[in-house]
């Protein structure tokens, strides 16, 4: 069956009132979720899943499809409206969204957002649709040594983020690669800086911590003078995106979409990843890489459709082989077996209804929440209005809630409390966090996949010269490095003088 | 300006305990970089990163804007409030806890008036307990006197 | 090793080679003996179904679909509360040191718990301050391999011979300091054969090394296997199992493939309460998870998930005995590896 008579029959399966409504309802409660600070859409889709169970296969994939998109689409909301990270993926989202709503933008910034994820969903399901079986194959070809080289090309597309010192920049990246050891060295079972406390044997988790380091600080921050009127002060302009806005926007938000596919198709990228290197090309590729940081709407359409796009991305990898990536596709997939489906190579074969009437759902999905968040964004926006005071207490309370959700353990509040005063006091000095973030992020997984390598490897480093990816991507780091070397100042805002 | 030395003075301290506590860890096994080599080199890093730092002024930040006095209380209240929810939460529930939080950050940060605090902390614990116990079906914690 | 097992498996089989869990048969007539086994006035608030991994994984699915049918038994809401951290060592914790007694809080464990609790506890807790009341279902570790690998139509005990012959040559996924160690150290000592074993953060991980043929053999559960055995990629080689298991009969054991015996490495899922629980209410809950899990509709949804009724445990007359001969069983391990002093 080629891909538009599997898409006709797709649709013709999902298109039903129940569906539709289910549709409707997943997204709701998805962009609920997603909007809550720090249960993001692994909590949504977990407390959802029974639910689904007693629906037909169609129907509840349709709705924990929805659920899924709409909590990804939520997470952003947060993150400009109050530098509020709704869900870690949308951390980078926060360096420019929070300063276009400090400048009245807030609408354009989230309306940018939303359509920036319609269009890399559709994108990316679109990519789903014509070519899983190609891509499966590709992803597949990600092992140990292709995953580091990945990660070290991420950690170099870092140093283009360093805004401010350079020497600062770097403080971050260290002090992050150095956190993200605590816990149980994967590779051989170690303790590493546990202090003999349980909390830290499974290291520190990265939600609390952003939601502390963005989130609380900037409350500590506006607190610290009595604010008697609301955030945002001038007159909050348009509530839609410029036509100026599109101009700039619409090619990241194309290249946030491929970028953020493939590296959701790989096992080791995800969403937050694809954010971070979305925003690292579009300031490398900016003519104007001195404003992000500042409030640049690119600043927000890349990363945000990148992370939508890394959603379709990893579908790919569990529909073609029945291989998760992350666990919202562990979950996807659990779901899926529970109904008797069984995704792998032979599920588009064997099953063309259910796989096309997953890819359609999914189609449905981003369209039903395009329509759903665009109306939202004047709601939200109205949220600016609420005077301070009363707001930050409320927004406080929710994030003790949402981050307690999570694990139920108050050594996650902890963690957020302290990253947050530390995140507060750092901030005076200049210190950007977001090289901390992707360092934390990119450091285990670099660090395993390197000695993993090496273990499988038969004639030592020999290994990452002989694996063709591998190779493809180290040296488009030594380039990249060379870049940085030769002219710093190009390339590195403030750098140069390390 | 010395807070940002001290800052530095802290880098240096956490790179050279984090590097000699990765020492120990064994840096090479038998197939390369064993438990302790990514720790050892980031620790190195950052230790000297806070000496180059603390040797270069020019990085150092211009302007410095410390919170007035009253604005360190109410900074201070934050904290206190948000201690006081982690301590008490698991022991006394969402709901008193949430509530004496929101007291707090009303009443003793904002100096909001008795009726206003009331009201907003009443209902903002409500609604979030409505929102995640029934809506969501996320258990919050519970007190001794069962909600 | 396990030979107490053997025997109880041996007088299960039966059960096992019918078809379809025993007991099944009687699932409505238990349910008034439920009714007069429930204490009074309890429960006074809803139950928790404590999972120490996160929402979405198999531990917390298997917990949510129990919970859910134990809801329709009972009438009483259960929520499914995920407290997790350290790999599932701070809600173990919590489950034996803080958890209320009081019948209100259960535990879905794996029993990765007794590891847990006695290689890593450092004294804090033990396992018996977790008192089992009912066994859900077992997933026995496998052995694969690719189609297409260097060991595409070998039996396992070619493989252990190849590996021999040319050690520290054959690339096996494996997750340090668990059963997926313990087992390829067995192999190994018992064998002579020398793998190269490279360290994977999850099971799920070491299969996708495999298909992806960045390793040779990835011990896997059946679940993740499914779709790639049907595809042609994956070959099985040996289960690690006393008896082999009603879905996967042509597949030998590691005992029959080695000529060995104590290969035995499985994830047993059971459900705990904290010690101390009023014995009224300890009863009732074990009658309701045995009821539950004599659902139908239960039994068919764990059975898609490629779960294994251990007809030892399932049948047991006391589950909570039998679960903790089986701990015994794990501690013994330790000892005699050194593993524990």
């Amino acid at each position: 069956m080629d891909a538009f008579s599997g898409l006709l029959l797709g649709f013709q399966i999902i298109l039903t009132p129940q569906n539709l409504i289910l549709c409707l309802v997943g997204s709701v409660v998805g962009t609920l979720i997603g909007v809550l600070p720090g249960i993001g859409p692994l909590a949504a889709l977990a407390l959802l899943l029974p639910v689904t169970f007693t629906l037909p296969p169609v129907a509840g994939i349709v709705m924990l499809a929805a659920i899924f998109y709409g909590a990804m689409y939520g997470g952003s909301t947060t993150s400009i409206l109050l530098n509020m990270p709704g869900e870690a993926a949308s951390v980078v989202t926060c360096r420019d969204g929070y300063q276009m709503a400090r400048q009245g933008r807030a609408g354009p910034a989230l309306g940018i957002a939303a359509i920036g994820s319609f269009i890399a969903g559709t994108l990316s399901v679109l990519a789903l649709s014509f070519f899983a079986p190609v891509l499966g194959g590709f992803a597949l070809r990600f092992g140990p040594p292709e995953n580091f080289a990945l990660m070290v090309l991420g950690l170099i597309s870092t140093l283009f983020m360093i805004s401010g010192s350079t020497l600062k920049g770097l403080i971050m990246i260290t002090l992050g690669f150095l956190l993200a050891t605590i816990g149980i060295d994967v590779v051989n079972g170690q303790e590493r800086f546990t202090f003999g406390t349980i909390n830290l044997t499974g290291g520190i988790d990265i939600l609390p911590l952003v939601i502390g380091l963005y989130g609380i600080s900037e409350i500590l921050t506006n607190v610290e003078r009595a604010m008697s009127t609301s955030l945002v002060t001038s007159r909050i302009g348009s509530v839609f995106p410029t036509r100026a806005d599109w101009r700039v926007s619409l090619m990241p938000i194309l290249r946030g979409s491929g970028l953020g596919f493939l590296l959701g198709l790989i096992p080791g990228g995800g969403p937050i990843t694809a954010a971070f290197m979305s925003y690292a090309l579009e300031q490398r590729l900016s003519p104007h890489p001195e404003r992000f940081g500042t409030g640049t709407i690119e600043g927000v359409a890349g990363p945000e459709s990148a992370n939508n796009a890394a959603v379709g991305g990893g579908m790919v990898p569990v529909l073609s082989l029945g291989i998760p990536g992350t666990p919202v596709t562990a979950l996807l997939l659990g779901a899926l077996v529970i109904q008797g489906i069984q995704p792998g190579p032979l599920f588009m074969v064997n099953h063309p209804d259910l796989f096309w009437g997953i890819v359609a759902s999914m189609y449905i999905g981003n369209l039903f929440l395009l329509i759903l968040n665009l109306p939202l964004v004047g709601l939200w926006v109205q949220l600016l209005r609420v005077p301070y005071r009363y707001l930050f207490p409320v927004v406080l309370l929710l994030s003790v809630v949402g981050t307690y959700s999570a694990n139920k353990n108050t050594f996650d509040l902890w963690v957020m409390l302290g990253f947050g005063v530390i995140g507060w006091f750092l901030r005076k000095f200049e210190y950007d966090f977001a090289p901390f973030i992707i360092a934390f992020i990119l450091a285990p997984l670099m660090e395993q996949s390197l000695r993993q390598a090496l273990v499988m490897s038969r004639d030592g480093p020999m290994i990452f010269l002989h694996r063709p990816i591998t190779a493809v991507l180290l040296a488009v780091s030594a380039v990249l490095v060379a870049l940085i070397v030769v002219k710093p100042r190009r390339f590195i805002p403030g750098g140069g003088d390390v | 300006m010395i807070v940002e030395r001290l800052i530095c003075l802290v880098w240096i301290l956490i790179g050279g305990a984090a590097a000699s506590m990765a020492w120990s860890m064994r840096l090479f096994g038998s197939h390369g970089p064993d438990s302790g080599l990514f720790p050892f080199v980031a620790a190195l890093l950052l230790g000297l990163c806070g000496v180059a730092l603390l040797l270069s002024p020019r990085h150092h930040a211009r302007t410095i804007g410390w919170p007035p006095r009253t604005g360190v209380i109410r900074i201070g209240g934050v904290i206190v409030g948000l201690a006081v929810m982690t301590l008490a939460l698991p022991h006394a529930g969402f709901a008193a806890s949430g509530f004496v939080t929101m007291l707090i950050l009303l009443r003793a940060v904002e100096r909001a008036g008795w009726v206003q605090t009331l009201l907003l902390a009443s209902v903002s614990v409500a609604a979030v307990m409505l929102l995640f116990g029934l809506l969501l079906g996320m258990p919050l914690p519970r007190g001794p006197w069962g909600v | 090793m396990l030979t107490r097992r053997m025997l109880s498996i041996a007088a299960g089989g039966l059960a096992a080679a019918a078809g379809f869990p025993a007991g099944l048969a009687s699932a409505q007539d238990a349910r008034p003996d439920l009714a007069r086994l429930k204490p009074a006035g309890f429960p006074s608030q809803p139950m928790e179904m404590t999972v120490v991994y996160p929402a979405g994984g198999g531990a917390d699915l298997t917990a949510r679909l129990l919970a859910r049918t134990m809801e329709q038994i009972s009438g009483d809401r259960i929520l499914v509360n995920n407290r997790t951290g350290g790999a599932g060592m701070v809600g173990h914790a919590w489950l034996a040191t803080q958890a209320p007694a009081d019948g209100h809080v259960m535990g879905m464990l794996v029993n990765l718990v007794w590891g847990d609790a006695m290689l890593r506890a450092q004294g804090r807790w033990n396992y018996t301050d977790l008192e089992p009341i009912g066994y859900i279902n077992s997933d026995p570790m496998i052995w694969a391999v690719t189609t297409d690998g260097p060991f595409k139509d070998m039996p396992l005990a070619r493989i252990a011979e190849a590996a021999k012959e040319k050690p520290n040559t054959f690339r096996v996924a494996t997750v340090p300091g668990s059963m997926w160690d313990y087992l390829i150290e067995q192999v190994e000592q018992n064998t002579g054969a020398r793998f190269l074993k490279v360290p994977f953060q999850s099971g799920g991980a070491g299969t996708t090394a495999l298909i992806g043929n960045n390793v040779d053999i990835a011990p896997a559960f059946f679940a993740e296997l499914r779709p790639h055995i049907a595809s042609g990629r994956v070959r099985l080689a040996a289960i690690a199992a006393a008896q082999r298991v009603r879905h996967l009969p042509d597949l030998p054991t590691f005992n029959e493939a080695l000529g060995g015996t104590g290969y035995e490495w499985t994830l047993i899922r059971f459900v705990v309460v904290p010690k101390n629980v009023p014995a009224d209410r300890k009863a009732y809950l074990s009658a309701l998870v045995r009821q539950a899990m004599r659902d139908g509709a239960l039994v068919e949804e764990y059975t898609k998930m490629g779960v294994h009724f251990d007809p030892a445990l399932r049948d047991a007359a006391d589950p909570a005995a039998a679960l903790n001969a089986e701990a015994e069983k794990e501690r013994e391990f330790y000892r005699r590896t050194g593993r524990l002093r």
